[in-house]
């Protein structure tokens, strides 16, 4: 019971230093907001990259495109040949003309193939991979150039592996990031809860000389940072809600597939981004306030 | 009389050099009333650190209440304080505090229940007569008012062994027969009060044990 009643008044005494310096309580809030906004930005668009990645990952394809010249014995001996390779799941074929209606039919193009002379598109046969592993599709299309009456061969899993790639680069350097923030995130609240001690430091000489243990003293201020950090990571989870809105909201007219790219953090990242917050900024104010009291005399 | 203050061979040596207090031994029993008086720089302050574990002995022993404190720890010096009341200047009011919340402060300290706190801190500033101040800050009381105050925030914990710096200094008469009085009071109901004074007239018209030191050695 006692303990509940210590905790109950640190809990008071933390909202009392917040009311007693609201400036530098919110200033510093500010700080840490701007802080773990920057690598919560990063692993959003990350994560909202390798999501997509994995629904394209669903169906990796090889697109081979077939010599103007072929006819159906080349292109029936391509499909034979191709069906049996190692790693080719399935094989479908795409005639040119079929091609070029699916291409005027794409918004925009309609008027560009009316004004074409011929059907400029190749017979094309598309070959869907087992699986999406960069090798196999190297394997695959290496075997597939050297059949006859193939003019070309192009993988999406290239760009898909790409894709990747960037986004756990991209999800690095947010790591990286974030971590760089954390330590700046704990020594924001390190030097906010020194500083607020210091402005209180008669009241924890004299708490400590009538019996205060260090916990008792100490608890009010890591509640603090504890508060503002879980208030910067609200703050950051809104800071990058709206960056994300704004971002996705220029480039949808012009590039939809990239604004889908990156998705407005769930309630899952703010929660999580609030916890994190809220961590940092309690291991940073535990730290400023070990040795706060120290000596014999304070106890 | 079991003794609840023993000095045993205290010598006390701030940086520097300075003996604020040489081979002093000397011992008080439960439920004493003890002067301790001697000149500007005799030592009475020291005596009373030394007591409460603000300053550490550089020889010998002090002993309170069977605890030795040289040798207590950081964290078990806190559960010693709970057991003093300390009426000295490093022990001031807070001034953005309120009447009540600095007498409160040791009950909070203590984890004292909110509602007992409120009846034991109305109780203290009753004793002290200063029923009704709760909400004033201290500075807009008097010298002899806030001493009061002092002093109720060092009783309200119920200590076994109150300890007083020159509570009289800069109080008229009539205000520093009113704060001895008030020890007289805790004296009374079985507390061991020791105040360090050079405060002559008070100290005879509250006549009581004396212990006498002169640069830093007891001398009576």
């Amino acid at each position: 019971m006692k303990a509940l009643r210590a905790h109950l008044h640190a809990w008071r005494r933390a909202w009392a230093i917040a009311r007693a310096t609201p400036l530098l309580s919110l200033l510093v809030v500010v700080a840490l907001a701007t802080a773990l906004a920057l690598p919560l930005f990063a692993a959003a668009v990350a994560e909202g990259a390798l999501a997509a990645v994995e629904r394209i990952d669903a169906k990796p394809t090889v697109s081979v495109f077939l010599a103007a010249q072929a006819g159906p014995k080349e292109r029936e001996s391509a499909e034979r040949a191709l069906r049996g390779l190692p790693g080719v799941a399935a094989v479908r074929f795409i005639p040119r003309d079929v091609a070029l209606a699916e291409l005027a039919s794409v918004e925009g193009m309609g008027d560009v193939v009316g004004g074409l002379e011929g059907n400029p598109l190749p017979d094309t046969l598309v070959a869907t991979l087992a699986d999406a592993d960069p090798g196999t599709a190297s394997a695959v299309t290496g075997r597939i150039r050297s059949i006859a009456g193939v003019a070309s061969v192009q993988s999406d899993v290239a760009w898909v592996t790409r894709l990747a790639a960037i986004a756990r680069a991209v999800r690095w350097v947010g790591a990286l990031l974030g971590a760089l923030m954390a330590v700046a995130v704990v020594a924001a609240t390190f030097a906010a809860a020194r500083l607020q001690a210091l402005t209180h430091r008669q009241a924890i000489a004299v708490a400590t000389l009538l019996g205060a243990t260090r916990r008792w003293v100490a608890r009010p201020y890591v509640l603090h940072g504890m508060l503002q950090g879980g208030a910067a990571g609200l703050g950051a989870a809104g800071i990058v809600a709206a960056a994300i809105a704004g971002l996705a909201n220029i480039l949808r007219p012009t590039f939809p597939s990239i604004a889908d790219l990156v998705a407005v953090p769930a309630v899952p990242w703010a929660l999580a981004a609030v916890a994190t917050g809220a961590v940092l900024g309690f291991a940073g104010a535990w730290l400023a306030t070990r040795d706060l009291s120290s000596s014999p005399a304070a106890g | 009389m079991s003794a609840t203050i023993r000095f045993a061979g205290v010598t006390k040596r701030y940086p520097g050099g300075h003996d604020a207090l040489v081979d002093a031994s000397f011992e008080l029993g439960v439920g004493e009333f003890v002067y301790l008086t001697g000149p500007s720089g005799a030592g009475k302050s020291t005596v009373l650190k030394l007591v409460a574990g603000i300053e550490r002995p550089t020889q010998g022993t002090v002993m309170v209440n069977q605890q030795n404190v040289g040798r207590l720890t950081a964290n078990s010096l806190p559960w010693l304080r709970r057991n003093l009341g300390l009426v000295m200047p490093e022990v001031g009011l807070l001034d953005d505090r309120t009447v009540g919340d600095n007498v409160r402060l040791p009950l909070d300290i203590a984890g004292v229940d909110r509602v007992e706190a409120g009846r034991r801190v109305r109780a203290a500033l009753e004793k002290v007569g200063l029923a009704g101040r709760e909400r004033q800050k201290p500075l807009a009381l008097s010298g002899g008012e806030q001493q009061r105050v002092a002093i109720a925030r060092a009783v309200v914990n119920r200590p076994s062994i109150l300890l007083a710096d020159e509570p009289t200094a800069n109080l008229d008469r009539v205000a520093a027969d009113t704060v001895l009085g008030l020890f007289r009071d805790f004296h009374a109901v079985g507390v061991t009060v020791v105040i360090a004074t050079h405060d002559a007239g008070t100290m005879a018209r509250h006549d009581a044990r004396r212990i006498a030191l002169d640069r830093g050695r007891v001398v009576a």
